[in-house]
């Protein structure tokens, strides 16, 4: 028996924990409010806030209910547009409303729901750029987004009064949030704790790419969770390593102090994978284990020479990422095995990072090309370099022979222009639909080029490679 | 402008079709369709889905008590393909079953065999091997091939503008329910109700009468739930009136991108001549519309583009010739302009490459030959009341195209990653013209 609060009121199920969220929030207790638009996480018509305890307060993010197994509501808030209606529309209902943000209306719950996570995310500034970032999960037809940008602009100008800590109480009084979410902490603390989902198969983890490939068997079935599973989740810095649980999502290493230290542009880069509710649900874990070509988090892991803790019935061991495909989605990883943590030596002063991605999309798009580079520097020459792609070939790839080539070269356009060389020797892109094979070997050159742009503008630019 | 159901929408309290309070007993419709875009049927085994618990009957062609017809300009269509198939998605079967989860098992374990013909999917290619939906429509003013050696300038070249998918938010849908005395309630996410009405009579044998369609609101449309909303509300009230139970379809994304047509793509000639100042003189353009595999609005939707072929300028003398080509796609259908984007397009690239050729501004040449009071259209009708040219004056004034483009080309200079550009176009409508033709 599953167990967690629906808007107002706590609810149980008895329907396998793999069963979609979105099902029994439409089609059990009827709250059709929740829209369908593509059940595979792209169009965010069925954005749900979650809501849990972390550190004894409350915090909620969006999530897409296509994707997300019943089971991973378990003990938590999970909040629906009927949860949000009062008498009065809210400030983020009468800012759509008044700036005309709604025309069929199929995608606007969505839209409420996405805008009224923003609201809640106290800690973080309520400026225009994160009230946009907050429905970039979210497709719209008919408006053309410039009135829902209106009313996004309106929401952040109402949050200006609102205090940092606290949201909830605040959002409460200003007729944001109904009364009832005042109690939602003491309801969850009473809650049951989650059962201990069976050690079957299959192991689901946030969903976001089991979904959509399996779909049809996977929501018959009791499954295996492993997103809440406290052992693999945080991140810790300890002796120069960082180590990260599995299960930590893209969203969790948005928000980490730490990793921000360490990658100074880390937004820009993680603002590349997926959209706000898909990060807030993906885990890393989940893309190294799915074993995409163009997995963002595999790329961006792979330059970072981590390795992955891995257990099972045989013991624990490790192994680098970089070897953890052998050919298209074999991996060195028995079924009854399981990754339990990454972890990456804390990169040194003298390093650079960088991530580059490219898609048919700037936003929530699959990799046309991506990769990922490692620097370390000795004076002008290169020490060391990890440089990884994705799309380039059947796995993501570390690529060897233009690192081991790079090694000990003095850091000069002509020595860029020289690995891009090499760099090409060892790929095998294939046309597909997000690229002809020529265009991908063009685009890894010209992303190859811009790791170095970027790193180093002070001795490298474009002119200089041409 | 305040949309009147603002608040429903926000609350989540509208009511679109897939939220239509399920009566007891539904039944849930999944459409099998072809699995290549041309070929003639072999054989289709149904036994093994058909043996499915909760499977409760699959619908095909063979189960039509009327015509299996949804063709409404060209009778062209089946409901459910006999014998040929002609485009990928092509609908073959409806799988009623106790869920739609039964029926996506259900659809898997239909095997079917389709020996392969030869595919088609430009429009070219059709319009060579004679592959018409209606014969070619010429619009003529003047006569332009007397003005070529008249001409200080002119420029050939051809033009191709893609396909588009609506995406709707609310996929395609419909819910039919049997009542009183043989008849069936069909509820549609359509553009067009009697599309719906007037087809599910015809398919299912009945007079009109019998068949009433309610619309309550819509997910989108954009065209795409024009004429393309009718066969999943055909098939429901066909499965309806037969089971004496209510089924409803509501398509997945994957089958409504598969099945449904999109934006026509057209491939365009074009032929500019133009006077020492940049005055068109005389135009001559071919559209080969690339259709699918049936009608559908193509036919309409080809004449809007002759309407647009000048867009908003006066040109003397042109000849524009329409092919409707049939092809290996799905269908392809309304989409917002409902053909006067592609027409639009083919001018405006002629343009473009005779400004690059002439080496003069494109917008000089766009205002130049702006029309004007009076002006004819290739198609007969006298502009009267143009506002244009103030239009774009008053634009002008406003945004001063010039500066604009200074202030991209400074940007492009500074920015080596990074480029802008600045497109420019007026537009003609000609829905309000209709009544003169
Ligand atoms: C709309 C959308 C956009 C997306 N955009 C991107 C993008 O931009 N970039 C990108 O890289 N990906 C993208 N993805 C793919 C997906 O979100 C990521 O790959 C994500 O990290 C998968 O994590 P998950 O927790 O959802 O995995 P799940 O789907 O739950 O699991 C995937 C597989 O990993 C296994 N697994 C999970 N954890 C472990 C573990 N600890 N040990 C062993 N096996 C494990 C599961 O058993 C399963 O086989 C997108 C997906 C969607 C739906
Ligand atoms: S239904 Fe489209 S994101 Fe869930
Ligand atoms: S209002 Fe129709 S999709 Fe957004």
């Amino acid at each position: 028996m599953l167990e967690f609060m629906l808007n107002d009121r706590v609810v149980r199920t008895s329907k396998p924990s793999g069963s979609l969220l979105l099902d029994f929030i439409r089609y059990d207790q009827r709250l059709t409010g929740t829209k369908i638009g593509c059940r595979e996480g792209d169009c965010g018509a069925c954005t749900v806030l979650m809501g849990s305890l972390v550190d004894g307060r409350l915090q909620y993010h969006s999530a897409t209910s296509c994707l997300t197994p019943v089971g991973n509501a378990a003990g938590k808030h999970i909040v629906t547009v009927e949860g949000l209606n009062m008498d009065q529309l809210s400030p983020v209902q009468q800012a759509i409303v008044e700036e005309g943000g709604t025309q069929c209306g199929f995608c606007t719950v969505g839209f409420v729901l996405s805008l009224t996570g923003f609201c809640l995310q106290a800690d973080q500034m309520a400026n225009y750029p994160a009230a946009i970032a907050a429905i970039d999960g979210n497709i719209c037809r008919c408006t053309g987004y410039k009135s829902l940008e209106r009313a996004a602009a309106r929401l952040t100008d109402a949050l200006a009064a609102r205090p940092n800590g606290d949201a909830i109480a605040w959002l409460v009084a200003n007729q944001f949030l109904p009364e009832y979410f005042q109690q939602v902490p003491d309801q969850l603390r009473a809650m049951q704790p989650a059962p201990a989902s069976a050690n079957g198969k299959p192991r689901v983890s946030g969903g976001t790419d089991l979904y959509v490939q399996q779909h049809d068997t996977l929501v018959e079935q009791e499954v295996t969770l492993l997103f809440d599973r406290p052992a693999l989740k945080g991140i810790t810095v300890e002796d120069g390593i960082c180590t990260l649980g599995a299960q930590t999502t893209v969203a969790d290493m948005l928000h980490s102090e730490a990793l921000q230290t360490m990658f100074p542009r880390l937004s820009e880069h993680l603002k590349l994978v997926s959209s706000t509710p898909i990060r807030a649900i993906s885990t890393l874990g989940g893309n190294f284990v799915n074993a995409s070509p163009i997995g963002d988090m595999t790329a961006f892991f792979i330059a970072l020479n981590a390795q992955l803790h891995i257990d099972g019935p045989n013991g624990a061991r490790r192994i680098f990422l970089k070897n953890l495909y052998h050919g298209y989605k074999t991996l060195d990883l028995a079924p009854d095995e399981l990754i339990t943590a990454v972890s990456f030596a804390v990169p040194p002063a003298n390093s650079r990072f960088n991530f580059e991605k490219v898609s048919k999309r700037t936003h929530l798009d699959i990799a046309s090309v991506n990769t990922a580079i490692l620097i370390f520097m000795d004076g002008n020459a290169i020490a060391e370099v990890h440089l990884s792609a994705g799309g380039i070939g059947p796995v993501p790839t570390f690529l060897e022979k233009t690192c081991a080539w790079l090694q000990g070269k003095e850091l000069i356009a002509e020595t860029v222009r020289s690995a891009a060389e090499i760099l090409q020797t060892e790929i095998s892109p294939i046309s597909d639909v997000r690229g002809a094979a020529a265009y991908k070997r063009l685009l890894l050159r010209q992303l190859f080029y811009a790791h170095f742009i970027t790193l180093f503008p002070e001795t490298i630019n474009l002119d200089l490679l041409r | 402008m305040k949309n009147i159901d603002s608040n429903g929408h926000v609350r989540g309290t509208s009511v679109y079709l897939d939220d239509i309070p399920v009566i007891q007993g539904t039944l849930f419709g999944l459409v099998f369709d072809a699995p290549m875009a041309h070929g003639s049927i072999e054989a289709v085994d149904y036994s093994k889905a058909e043996a499915l618990p909760g499977v409760v009957r699959i619908f095909t062609a063979n189960d039509i008590p009327g015509e299996n017809q949804i063709g409404g300009i060209v009778p062209d269509e089946p409901l459910f393909a006999e014998g040929d198939i002609h485009f990928q998605g092509q609908p073959i079967a409806l799988i009623v079953a106790e869920s739609e989860h039964i029926a996506a098992k259900a659809r898997k374990l239909i095997d079917i065999r389709i020996v392969e013909k030869p595919v088609i999917t430009d429009p070219r290619e059709a319009q060579a091997k004679g592959q018409l939906i209606i014969p070619p429509r010429t619009f003529r003013l003047g006569d332009p091939a007397a003005q070529w050696a008249k001409c200080a300038h002119v420029f050939e070249g051809r033009a191709d503008s893609n396909g588009q998918e609506h995406l709707y938010i609310e996929t395609q849908g419909a819910y039919a329910v049997p009542m009183e005395n043989g008849h069936i309630k069909i509820h549609s996410s359509t553009q067009g109700p009697t599309a719906v009405q007037r087809t599910a009579a015809r398919v299912l044998g009945v007079p009109m009468h019998k068949i009433e369609v309610d619309v309550t609101r819509l997910g989108g449309g954009f065209g795409g739930k024009e004429d393309q909303a009718t066969p999943w509300g055909v098939m429901a009230a066909l499965a309806a009136g037969q089971l004496k139970r209510p089924v409803k379809i509501a398509l997945h994304r994957l089958d409504d991108m598969r099945m449904t047509g999109k934006r026509h793509p057209y491939s365009s000639d074009y032929r500019i001549g133009l006077s020492t100042d940049g005055k068109i003189l005389a135009y001559e353009v071919t559209f080969y519309q690339n259709a699918g595999a049936a009608a559908d609005l193509s036919p309409a939707v080809m004449e809007r583009t002759l309407f647009h072929c000048t867009n908003a300028y006066f040109i003397p003398h042109v000849t524009a010739t329409a092919y409707s080509c049939r092809t290996n796609l799905p269908p392809n259908t309304a989409f917002r302009g409902f053909g006067g984007p592609q027409g639009m397009f083919a001018i405006e690239a002629a343009l473009a490459h005779a400004a690059r050729e002439m080496g003069i501004p494109k917008h000089l040449l766009q205002q130049k030959n702006l029309l004007t009071e009076g002006a004819e259209f290739p198609y007969g009708q006298i502009a009267e009341g143009v506002e244009i040219g103030k239009i774009w004056q008053t634009l002008e004034a406003k945004f001063s195209i010039e500066k604009t483009e200074k202030a991209v080309a400074a940007f492009n200079n500074a920015n080596a990653q990074v480029k802008k550009g600045l497109p420019c176009s007026p537009f003609a409508s000609a829905f309000h013209l209709q009544k003169h033709l």
